[in-house]
């Protein structure tokens, strides 16, 4: 009888599915991720120390996720934006320091919080696209396993025999190679600060 | 490591992430793993955030795996391109500068035939300028012309769903090798397989006909809800409640819904997405079912609740994926 564990499994899928925080999830992965690229663009302009820029991000989506789990905004786009220049503004007051643009308005940096950005209208190919790029630009050991593990489809085992090396190394390799790939995917290498 | 010297604080939330990402795909993980993972993610919102951050990210890079068919091979090679690289831009621009010159002239000439096509695991979205949109899953081939102020769009192969805004004196058509399926102001899906149409229909209402003098007359108006499959033989329509036709859109975001699907289907369907395959050979095996929403490009999903739940064992023989007793 497969009756016993074709019930469980689904219990185990809704278990998932309804609680609050997966349905916050599926909403920030779909709508708050894919503005990235925007939103590094618009912290960059606001905030010139670039080794700052991932932990902004985090700042600016952890107060987006946790108003989520209260109630999802109606518009991903225009809360992330008004919730990044919160934090911008938050910054500039504790480092005491007014760099002229980082209170500077949301619409005089070119970002309209309203129309749908780019990123709605992202698609396969354009990941694709955006993918390999990051690659080309991932330092050559990190991209070695990563290019392993995605483009050749082998699985970690593999590669460790196929490399001949460490267990853990590659393990090491992929890990860092994996935040490399995300920080790398989401931004827009021509991004200099100044762009349009 | 030597990057030591700047790493900051997210960035080392970044690598703790990164690390449960790459231990959750190692074949021993297990369910004290899991247990110790969820906890993890449970403790902060930042943990949670940088986890579906980084797997995002990581589930998006399964589509390179289309770099790595026979037929682009040397597209993307690293090692041996890196002088040819520069090269290969210029030339690459060129082919753009071709193709959109192509196209703009094929435009301004006012019979129009583009191509579309996606590869494994791809889908692409064409905007068109009276604000209808089409959206490809895998594998799909389509052909869209504007002939005389006609809109046809030829579904040669795989699936589209379709948003038309309608025009009485411009209908939009979409043809199959052996069906017509004409908008009466309408969304609705098409999937073409070898031998088989399936329409199904989500607002407004569409004919459905046959269009072969060499099979016999089929013709229907299709109602929401309805989902017509049609052979060269017969054609049947059902009607689907609200809920399962949401479904039955989920590759529109990268997932598969189930509902009580046999593993079988489940692993076909699958199939459709991904160059490693999922092969159920024992008949005991391929009759479970099983339900839940799955990443369509994201295997592992699958083969680790078969493991977990089932008790199965998978094999992973680097071409493929069996999933047995």
């Amino acid at each position: 009888m497969a009756e016993t564990p074709d019930n469980s499994f689904e219990r185990r899928e809704a278990l998932e599915t309804d609680s609050v925080a997966s349905r916050v999830d599926d909403w920030f992965v779909r709508e708050v991720l894919p503005l990235e690229t925007s939103l590094r663009k618009f912290l960059r302009r606001g905030w010139r120390n670039e080794a700052d820029i991932r932990d902004l991000c985090q700042d600016v989506y952890v107060a987006v996720y946790e108003a989520a789990l209260r109630e999802i905004p109606a518009s991903a786009r225009a809360f992330t934006f008004v919730v990044a220049r919160n934090v911008l503004a938050d910054r500039v007051r504790r480092a005491q320091i007014v760099p002229i643009e980082a209170v500077a308005d949301l619409e005089a940096l070119g970002v309209s919080v309203d129309e749908p950005g780019p990123e709605r209208t992202v698609m396969a190919r354009q990941d694709l696209r955006k993918l390999q790029a990051a690659l080309e630009r991932l330092p050559a050991r990190w991209r070695e396993v990563v290019v392993m593990r995605k483009v050749q489809g082998l699985t970690p085992a593999e590669i460790v025999t196929r490399l001949g090396i460490a267990d853990r190394t590659v393990s090491q390799h992929l890990t860092s190679g994996i935040a490399a790939l995300a920080n790398l995917f989401h931004d827009d290498p021509t991004d200099q600060g100044e762009k349009s | 490591m030597s990057e030591a010297s700047h790493i900051l604080r997210t960035d080392d939330l970044d690598a703790a992430a990164a690390a449960w990402i790459v231990r959750r795909e190692r074949a021993d993980w297990t369910a004290g793993d899991q247990t110790e993972l969820d906890r993890w993610l449970g403790a902060a919102a930042g943990n949670r955030i940088a986890y579906l951050r980084l797997r995002d990210v990581w589930n998006r890079a399964d589509r390179l795996q289309a770099l790595n068919q026979p037929a682009r091979r040397g597209f993307f090679s690293f090692r041996q391109n890196e002088i040819l690289k520069p090269l290969a831009r210029v030339a690459m621009l060129f082919v753009v500068a071709a193709i959109l010159g192509a196209a703009s002239y094929a435009w301004l000439s006012r019979s129009t035939d583009t191509r579309y096509a996606t590869g494994l695991g791809e889908r692409e979205i064409i905007s068109l300028a009276d604000g209808s949109r089409i959206e490809l899953n895998t594998q799909t081939v389509l052909r869209l012309s504007n002939v005389g102020g006609k809109r046809v769009a030829r579904l040669e192969s795989g699936q589209a769903y379709f948003d038309i805004k309608h025009n009485a004196a411009n209908p939009f058509t979409v043809l199959t090798s052996q069906h017509r399926i004409t908008d009466i102001g309408t969304k609705f899906e098409v999937r073409n397989d070898t031998g088989k149409v399936q329409v199904t229909l989500f607002e407004g209402s569409a004919q459905f006909e046959s269009d072969d003098a060499a099979i016999p007359r089929q013709n229907a108006i299709l109602t929401p809800g309805d989902v017509a499959v049609a052979t060269a033989a017969s054609m049947r329509i059902t009607h689907k409640p609200p809920q399962k036709l949401m479904a039955e859109l989920g590759w529109r975001h990268g997932v598969v819904v189930f509902d009580h699907t046999t593993l079988a289907d489940a692993a076909r369907e699958f199939n459709r997405y991904n160059r490693k395959k999922l092969v159920v050979t024992d008949p005991s095996v391929a009759r479970l079912k099983i339900g839940g929403t799955f990443q369509t490009t994201n295997t592992n999903q699958l083969t680790q609740l078969a493991r977990d739940i089932f008790g199965l064992t998978t094999d992973d023989r680097g071409e493929d994926i069996v999933i047995s007793r």
